[in-house]
């Protein structure tokens, strides 16, 4: 009997969802069980939902897009089995990628395939066309992002009588150690002093052996670079030690969820962003917030939700370009025809070309304050070519 | 239809076929298998590769933990010395893949043998957590040999070459793999029909009786590590050369727990158990994420729930295996044919 109904049940859900010849299939690789799922769950949902949209919105040059979805828990040799599926048996036609390992272990999968891949990786190491033609990371790359740390503590020293201290702590893989070696070069190149650097573990639970290390050094700001859920565990620690460093959390590390989880140990912290904050006044908000009102009322986002919309929506945009039969080729050229592209507000317009595949040089300055998280101004750094690929 | 179980030499009491239908349905499977890359897609070859890398690690696991009784947490390090040593031999000194690989499992070998040394006066949980050293020593070595690990980023390996023809895909690499299944699963059975063999379960069902008899416990501890690592050092090579890539986190101690969940729910001490137990433990996390992806249809967030449901599933596997089966899937199957072969006159 429960056979039966089992059987049955597979039968309609079969016949539900029917081959439709007309879709374009979009691979889509996420995070929802591991270090990263902070970032993963939002960006899942923003994605499944920019596609929904844009299904309603007539599909893209009148096909519907389809996202076919892996779960990786962040692990590279799952993401590569993930990949394999995508190009063999979905035939995909671009992928929307994830973490730094993954697109770092993918990178000689995607040039062979000539698979346009949109990352969720900022990594400067894949942002030159000349070494990853066909990858497009998804914001400002993290090695711009230390640069404008720098600059920013340079610009606001006044102390003539030393030069400013500062710190990097960041995660043990290759996310946290993305933009570890321009920072030192560009410190040394600006003249900041780096005095100490600390590595912490992924999945941390306690960094007060790192910190007590870091006290002895002084810094006078240090950089963090690691993720959301685990950013207050430094913060808090600190607080706890009494530590006098001024702390600035890169794109990942920081959102609307840090005044919660770090309570008073995040005032006055600073962080870089590359996306508007949920409800926040930009041109895209109202469609999203209606989207949300419409479909799941009761949920709450936090900003790697906008980045989930952000990536399809900018899929969407070169497979429009790419024209009625889009090729990874084609959409790859397509990608590299965005100039000043307007994100609906949710980041500073992005421009590729097939020499810099650094979407955009901006960012904002943001700051908690009274347990909220309020932009301070917005920042920028130059785009230089001496960095890309660093 | 067998008639009666008669046995009236040793040789016939050792047979690993006791009936003619078993070979001629092995040479079938067998032959069967070798036709599966022309029609499956890379989704499902993906899926029957990892089972084949899991079915010699588990049989590893297996020989050391079911037969030998000596219970190791360390298998993901064994596996990760085979995994990083052939992907180190290929990249760093230009080997063969045909050479690289039995090396590493030569270097995995004297690793286990190193690690095996405990054994030799601890037992029980004393000697899991001498394992779980082993573990944690290997995961450190591997993030801080920088130089020939390349650290917590691990690395890309070149697909093997055969004549000059690369293994790709995943329908090359699965012949590779299934040709190494193979000499594995026999070299096991066969294992256990020979003084080795019945000297390691001499001393996993009660080692002082074995020692009493003369069984060297010195020798087949360390004897039952050296090729359980042999075998967790193929294992590992095979997947470098799957997923292409070595990376530390892919040996995490969830690998060396979802071992032993392997051969817990397969059956401890038997090599068609360690089969079983590989196929259920690599399927099952594909079979839930297809439901989801069907589901996704009906109830878009079925993706997420499922998602994080994996672990509680092979939770209450392995608690259900315990309470009510635990022999596992091989013992199951074994009923379920004697069953069959006596129907409709069971008496």
């Amino acid at each position: 009997m429960v056979l039966f109904v089992v059987l049955t049940l597979l039968a309609l859900g079969l016949g539900v969802i029917p081959a439709e010849a007309q879709t374009i299939k979009i691979g889509n690789l996420v995070d929802l069980t591991g270090p990263t799922s902070d970032q993963g769950k939002d960006i899942a949902q923003g994605r499944n939902d920019a596609v929904q949209y844009i299904n309603e919105k007539g599909g893209v040059n009148g096909k519907k897009l389809e996202l076919v979805s892996v779960e990786y828990g962040f692990q590279p040799p799952r993401a590569v089995a993930a990949y394999k599926k995508f190009v063999e048996d979905d035939k995909v036609l671009l992928v929307l990628g994830y973490g730094t390992p993954d697109t770092e272990a993918l990178r000689p999968f995607i040039t062979k395939d000539k698979m346009p891949y949109i990352s969720g990786s900022y990594s400067g190491h894949l942002t030159d066309p000349k070494m990853t033609p066909y990858n497009f990371p998804g914001g400002i790359d993290y090695t711009s992002q230390i640069r404008i740390f720098l600059n920013w503590v340079k610009e606001g020293w006044k102390d003539t009588s030393r030069k400013p201290k500062v710190a990097f702590i960041f995660a043990d893989n290759a996310y946290g150690r993305a933009p570890i070696e321009a920072g030192r070069a560009y410190a040394k190149e600006i003249g900041v002093d780096l005095v100490d650097e600390e590595v912490i573990p992924t999945v941390l639970t306690d960094a007060t052996s790192q910190l007590l290390t870091m006290k002895t050094k002084d810094p006078d700001f240090a950089y963090i670079n690691t993720n959301t859920q685990w950013v207050p565990v430094v913060l808090k620690d600190s607080y706890k030690l009494g530590l006098k460093t001024k702390y600035v959390v890169n794109n990942y590390g920081i959102d609307e969820r840090t005044p919660a989880l770090a309570r008073e140990a995040a005032e006055g912290v600073y962080g870089i962003q590359d996306v508007a904050y949920w409800g926040e006044n930009v041109p895209g908000m109202k469609t999203l917030m209606d989207w949300h009102a419409k479909h799941h009322p009761n949920d709450t986002h936090a900003s790697p939700y906008m980045r989930g919309w952000l990536w399809t929506l900018m899929a969407a945009e070169a497979i429009k370009r790419a024209g009625p039969n889009p090729t990874g080729e084609g959409v790859k050229k397509a990608l590299e025809t965005l100039r000043e592209w307007d994100t609906w507000g949710i980041t500073p317009p992005f421009t590729y070309t097939n020499e810099d595949h650094r979407p955009t040089n901006r960012a904002r300055l943001v700051v908690i304050k009274d347990g909220k998280v309020v932009p301070v101004k917005e920042v920028s750094v130059e785009r230089d070519m001496k960095w890309i690929g660093k | 239809m067998q008639s009666g179980d008669f046995r009236v030499t040793y040789a016939s009491d050792e047979r690993i076929f006791e009936t003619r239908l078993p070979i001629v349905a092995l040479v079938g499977l067998l032959a069967a298998l070798a036709l599966v890359p022309l029609v499956a897609g890379t989704y499902w070859l993906d899926v029957l590769n990892r089972i084949g890398i899991a079915i010699i690690g588990a049989i590893g696991l297996n020989i050391l933990v079911g037969f030998t009784g000596q219970i190791s947490i360390g298998h993901a390090a064994f596996l990760a010395v085979g995994a990083y040593s052939t992907a180190i031999f290929e990249t760093k000194a230009g080997l063969p893949f045909w050479l690289a690989i039995p090396l590493a499992a030569a270097v995995t070998s004297v690793f286990g043998l190193v690690f095996g040394v405990p054994a030799l006066r601890l037992k029980g949980l004393y000697l899991a957590i001498a394992t779980l050293a082993a573990h944690f020593i290997t995961t450190y070595g591997i993030i801080h040999w920088e130089r020939m690990t390349n650290g917590v980023l691990g690395f890309n390996v070149a697909p093997a070459t055969v004549f000059g023809l690369p293994l790709d895909s995943d329908a090359r690499i699965f012949y590779l793999i299934f040709a190494l299944v193979v000499p594995a699963v026999f070299f096991a059975k066969n294992l256990f029909r020979t003084r080795v063999g019945r000297a390691f379960i001499a001393v996993r069902d009660r080692d002082v009786a074995a020692s009493v008899i003369g069984v060297s416990l010195y020798r087949y501890k360390l004897l039952a590590f050296v090729i359980s690592s042999f075998y967790a050092g193929v294992a590992g090579g095979l997947m470098a050369h799957h997923s292409r890539i070595v990376f530390p986190d892919a040996f995490s101690l969830l690998v060396a727990i979802d071992y032993l969940a392997m051969i817990i729910i397969g059956g401890m001490g038997s090599i068609l158990g360690s089969i079983y137990g590989a196929a259920f433990m690599t399927l099952l996390p594909e079979v839930l994420k297809l439901s989801a992806t069907s589901l996704t249809g009906v109830y878009p967030n079925a993706f997420g729930l499922i998602a994080s449901a994996r672990d509680i599933v092979f939770g209450l596997a392995i608690i259900f295996f315990l309470m009510y089966e635990p022999q596992g899937l091989a013992r199951i199957w074994m009923r379920f044919r004697s069953y069959w072969k006596l129907w409709p006159y069971a008496y």
